[in-house]
């Protein structure tokens, strides 16, 4: 018995046994006993019963803890609640393991107190049957099997991984988030609140071990993570002006600083046991806010948000693992600058602001004007840090590590106006301009944008039966960039060795959006809606980088109550977002190759069915669902100057269907007996794992194919 | 006037003059809400007694006041000839009453907490009404069940449909983060109604290890996660909103590897191709404390 099923049927039993209790107790609580109010229905339930699997292993989503092992495993829920004689008491306590384990509570006195806890499990499992050389335990130094041959040492060739050295590994993360909150009330205006939370984060994921060409390898990264929450908000409230003042700590603890490792694609000396590659250090976040309301007068009213916050990291640095001068000294001899500091002390503070004030002054106009303010400075400096290389030579000497900041004005303007025949008119400007700050050890530099948005939109809720909404937006953005950063832009000429493109959020476009919405009841039972969002975004670009992007879903609804007892909803999306980039690819030496234009499709197509059916009144509920989902990613690309014709890579993509049927009898009052079964059935087609790599990447990993089966059976019992 | 007026009034929304025109005010009828349930004795009504609204001990309640009136409005002529009057206020999407008016009855008591903006939020923009995704008088509220939320929420966001079933996506469908995880549906702190004033912040409360500083860092991770990053969903592995190396290639077109036409390029050989593409190498592409580690390879 795994320790997932261990739980399931540990926390049935407790709560058999506390719902006996809880039965017995319920006068006690008096609800029963409450005279002045109508009898109420049954409001507390225990479910138990039992599932069967088969092939659902990290199948139906890789979120569903319950259904990761085949064969059978138990099914629980149990809700309690209770009121007290004063009408003034509540409390609840539930339980599942449908989804994933899970138990909540709370007690409260209306207008007092209330306090609730929450604890849920759930696991993500992100590759599952990886073959690996450093499958087994854990470890922050990953050191290959005995007699492990390098493919590369052993012929020569990447072709001669032996697979016989590569061992099975699960990778997944499981996360246990606990939260606990209480909130006192002081009279009718003030409340102090107290919310704690804490997230445990353990497993494994698959991280690159950068070794860079052909020494690039997948390795196993253990995750230890902890993350803790405090929030103490307090609250004023009262007709006019509310308000809450709020403090929020933070404290992120990563249990492994490192995880150390031989590369499996080489055997150079200088790199076995010697390379690191730095987790995620700690980290610490402090923030106060304050938010509040102030309603002027009937109709207008003042909003106004503020937040300082401060975060910190001061880990040490690792040891440098390449560029030892007393190593390396045998193989480059280099300069060498060490860092001039053994950790970063860190110390980033924000500081948002945004004030807005809205109001309806007459019955059909009412209109909004904010301005906001967001600045990001950090505190600390930039380092000189050389290039270095794993063969421990400098290959960017003088280089500098950089610190980003920014600050950001947004203005904005909106009224909106309802006609006589209940249509509304919205229009409204956006204008906002940002300074991004770079910091090298040379100096600083900055690079501006300004953005300015227009929209429009109208609501017509009575054309004939149908209910209208359009949308349109025009946005573009302008930007004023610095010579630093211009001079390390390649323009889009054919000779020059490009250094980079320009980064998408500095990239001068201008967009339109269009959104449709309308809804269309043909009867009193039959609902038609659907939507329509198309956004065209023309990059002016100078640059290598991206020019066009486009996208459009297509969304239909339809529902249709054939009787009460039956219903049907259907519905099909359609989405497709394309776009267009171009680049240029050289030699090391500055010859250019070709400039080459690249067009990418993400596509997917969904539909879906849901049947509810009272097949016979007050005894037998069905209900029947099935959905289906196409989804693939597409390249094409094709060489600009040589008039190549396109060349595409194979689509990849994936393609699920799920099938769910549910039945639900009525024994009696207290009693039904619920069956459920689903049905998934996953392909998913990706050339970048089409081949277990191991000569490549010294990782195999395959695509999660699988058809994959669920039947559960309960009692459902209300008290 | 009524109870009605009184408590639009007071939260500072005032009628328009096309939703009056259908509203039928009627006296009070001021009797025992038990009256009320010996007609409307469905579940869905009786169980607002076992919600906060019914907790007739605290004389603050809508139940321990004017009882069904206290949100219902007068409805003294709907008690005596209820197939003629209705009662002054429903909450449902199909009446004459629009969603202002209907909110202003709720605001009248929810002032505070998320609530207090409100008048802020997309929603309030849009005419959605608190009824269109809360049922008050039921002890579990769909919107407020961490596993059938999205249910609720899908019905306005169909879009939002087909990304909860893509190759990669967060834990919605199975409960574990919700729409209200990020989004602070009754008027956020900043843009897109998150709950947290900016995107990175908004991600930063489940994934806290990206926060950093780091000694190295990547500008756009900085900046804004959703510049890779396409959180409702995506065809990509890890929510990208592009696969690698194109995404990557959107930015970094320099000589070498980093600007080679990969379309042409050999897959099943390619290490910058195939598993995680660049981050093959460049794994720590959100930011890194190593002493060299300018590239994100360490």
């Amino acid at each position: 018995m795994n320790s997932q099923r261990k739980l399931s049927f540990g926390v049935t039993f407790i709560f058999l046994v506390l719902s006996v209790k809880t039965a017995w107790s319920q006068e006690e609580f008096g609800f029963e006993g409450n005279t002045d109010l109508p009898s109420s229905d049954f409001y507390n339930f225990i479910e138990i019963g039992v599932g069967a699997t088969e092939n659902a292993n990290g199948k139906f989503g890789e979120f569903t803890q319950p259904l990761q092992s085949d064969g059978l495993f138990g099914v629980m829920a149990v809700q309690l609640s209770g009121i007290g004689n004063d009408n003034l008491h509540r409390w609840f306590l539930n339980s599942s393991t449908e989804l994933h384990p899970e138990l909540n509570a709370g007690l409260s006195e209306q207008g007092s107190y209330r306090m609730n806890f929450s604890y849920w499990q759930s696991v993500k499992v992100e590759m599952d049957n990886t073959l690996t050389p450093f499958a087994g335990p854990t470890r922050s130094n990953l050191q290959l099997p005995s007699g492990y041959i390098n493919p590369d040492s052993s012929s020569g060739s990447n072709s001669s991984a032996d697979p016989a050295f590569y061992g099975e590994k699960d990778f997944a993360v499981k996360r246990d988030t606990f939260e606990f909150g209480g909130t006192r009330y002081f009279g009718d205006h003030w409340a102090l609140s107290v919310d704690l939370s804490s997230q445990e984060k353990e497993g494994e994921k698959a991280t690159g071990g950068g070794q860079g060409f052909a020494g690039s390898t997948l390795l196993i990264e253990p995750v230890d993570y902890q993350h803790d929450e405090m929030t103490v908000t307090l609250e004023y409230t009262d007709k006019r002006w509310q308000w809450s003042l709020a403090g929020y700590y933070s404290e992120f603890d990563n249990e492994n600083g490192q995880v150390s490792f031989d590369n499996p694609l080489t055997d150079e000396k200088h790199l076995v046991g010697l390379q690191q590659l730095d987790l995620y250090p700690d980290n610490e976040f402090l923030r106060i806010s304050f938010d509040s309301g102030l309603s002027i007068n009937d109709f207008t009213r003042l909003s106004f948000f503020a937040d300082w916050n401060q975060a910190k990291q001061d880990d040490d640095f690792l040891p440098y693992s390449v560029g030892n001068p007393d190593y390396y000294s045998s193989f480059s001899g280099s300069p060498f600058s060490p860092l001039p500091a053994t950790s970063l002390d860190g110390e980033v503070e924000r500081l948002n602001a945004r004030i807005v004030l809205s109001s309806r002054p007459t019955r059909r106009f009412n209109y909004k004007v904010e301005f906001s303010y967001k600045d990001k400075d950090s505190k600390h400096n930039a380092f000189p840090a050389d290039y270095i290389l794993y063969s421990g030579s400098v290959s960017k000497a003088s280089g500098t590590t950089h610190v980003f900041d920014k600050d950001s004005e947004l203005i904005s303007i909106e009224g909106g106006y309802r006609f006589a025949n209940r249509s509304r008119l919205r229009l409204g400007w956006d204008h906002e301009v940002m300074d991004r700050e770079t910091e090298e050890v040379t100096g600083k530099f900055t690079d501006e944008t300004e953005e300015n948005l227009y929209w429009t939109e109208y609501h017509l809720p009575l054309l004939g039966r149908a209910n209208i909404k359009f949308r349109v937006e025009y946005s573009q953005l302008d930007t004023d960039l610095s010579e630093e950063r211009e001079s390390h832009l390649h323009s889009a000429e054919p000779e020059a060795t490009p250094e980079a493109a320009i980064p998408t959020f500095l990239t001068e476009y201008d967009r339109m959006l269009y959104k449709l919405r309308v809804d269309y009841p043909f009867t009193e039972t039959l609902m038609a809606s659907g939507s329509l969002d198309i956004i065209r975004d023309n990059f002016d670009n100078d640059f290598f980088g991206i020019d066009e992007r486009d996208s459009q879903v297509l969304s239909l609804d339809l529902s249709w109550a054939l009787s009460l007892e039956l219903s049907i909803t259907g519905y099909v999306i359609f989405e497709q977002v394309e776009w267009e980039q171009t680049g240029q690819q050289s030699e090391g030496n500055g010859t250019v190759v070709g400039r080459w234009q690249i067009d990418s499709d993400n596509n997917s197509e969904s539909y879906g069915v849901l049947v509810n059916w009272q097949a016979i009144e007050d005894t037998l509920d069905l209900e029947f669902s099935t959905s289906y989902l196409d989804s693939d990613s597409s390249q094409s690309g094709k060489w600009l100057l040589n008039e190549f014709e396109p060349e595409a890579m194979p689509n990849s993509g994936t393609n699920v269907h799920r099938i769910e049927a549910s039945a639900n009898w009525h024994l009696n009052d207290q009693m039904d007996i619920r069956g459920r079964y689903i049905y998934e059935r996953y392909r998913c087609d990706d050339w970048a794992w089409d081949s277990r790599n191991f000569s490549t990447i010294a990782f195999g990993w395959e695509e999660p194919n699988y058809d994959a089966h669920v039947l559960t059976l309960s009692l459902h019992y209300r008290f | 006037m009524s109870t009605v007026l009184m408590l639009i009034t007071s939260t500072g929304v005032v009628l328009a003059e096309s939703d009056r025109a259908g509203l039928v005010l009627s006296t009070s009828y001021g009797g025992d809400m038990k009256e009320c349930l010996d007609c409307h004795d469905a579940n869905q009504a009786r169980e607002v007694l076992r919600t906060p609204h019914g907790m007739v001990g605290d004389a603050r309640t809508p139940l321990a006041g004017k009882g069904c009136e206290s949100c219902h409005g007068p409805a003294g002529e709907h008690a005596n000839q209820p197939r003629k009057f209705r009662a002054a206020i429903s909450f449902n999407q199909d009446i004459v009453m629009g969603a202002a008016d209907q909110n202003a009855v709720c605001l009248g008591c929810h002032k505070g907490g998320q609530q207090k903006h409100w008048h802020l939020s997309e929603h309030a923009k849009a005419d959605i009404a608190c009824a269109d995704c809360h049922i008050v008088h039921t002890y579990k509220d769909r919107v407020r069940s961490k596993n059938e939320q999205a249910q609720v929420c899908l019905g306005c966001h169909q879009d939002q449909r087909a990304n909860l079933m893509k190759y990669s996506r967060h834990p919605i469908r199975e409960g574990v983060v919700t729409c209200t995880s990020c989004h602070e549906v009754h008027g956020g702190k900043g843009d897109g109604m998150l709950v947290e004033m900016t995107v990175n912040e908004t991600c930063y409360q489940c994934h806290a290890e990206k926060r950093g500083p780091f000694l190295f860092e990547h500008e756009p991770v900085q900046d804004d996660c959703t510049h890779c990053h396409q959180p409702h969903g995506s065809v990509n592995d890890n929510l990208l909103s592009a696969r690698p190396p194109f995404l990557c290639q959107q930015c970094h077109i320099a000589s070498r590897h980093v600007g080679t036409n990969y379309v042409t390029g050999n897959v099943v050989g390619n290490n910058r191709l195939i598993g995680k593409s660049c981050t093959n190498c460049h794994g720590q592409v959100h930011g890194t404390n190593h002493p060299a580690g300018m590239t994100f390879r360490r």
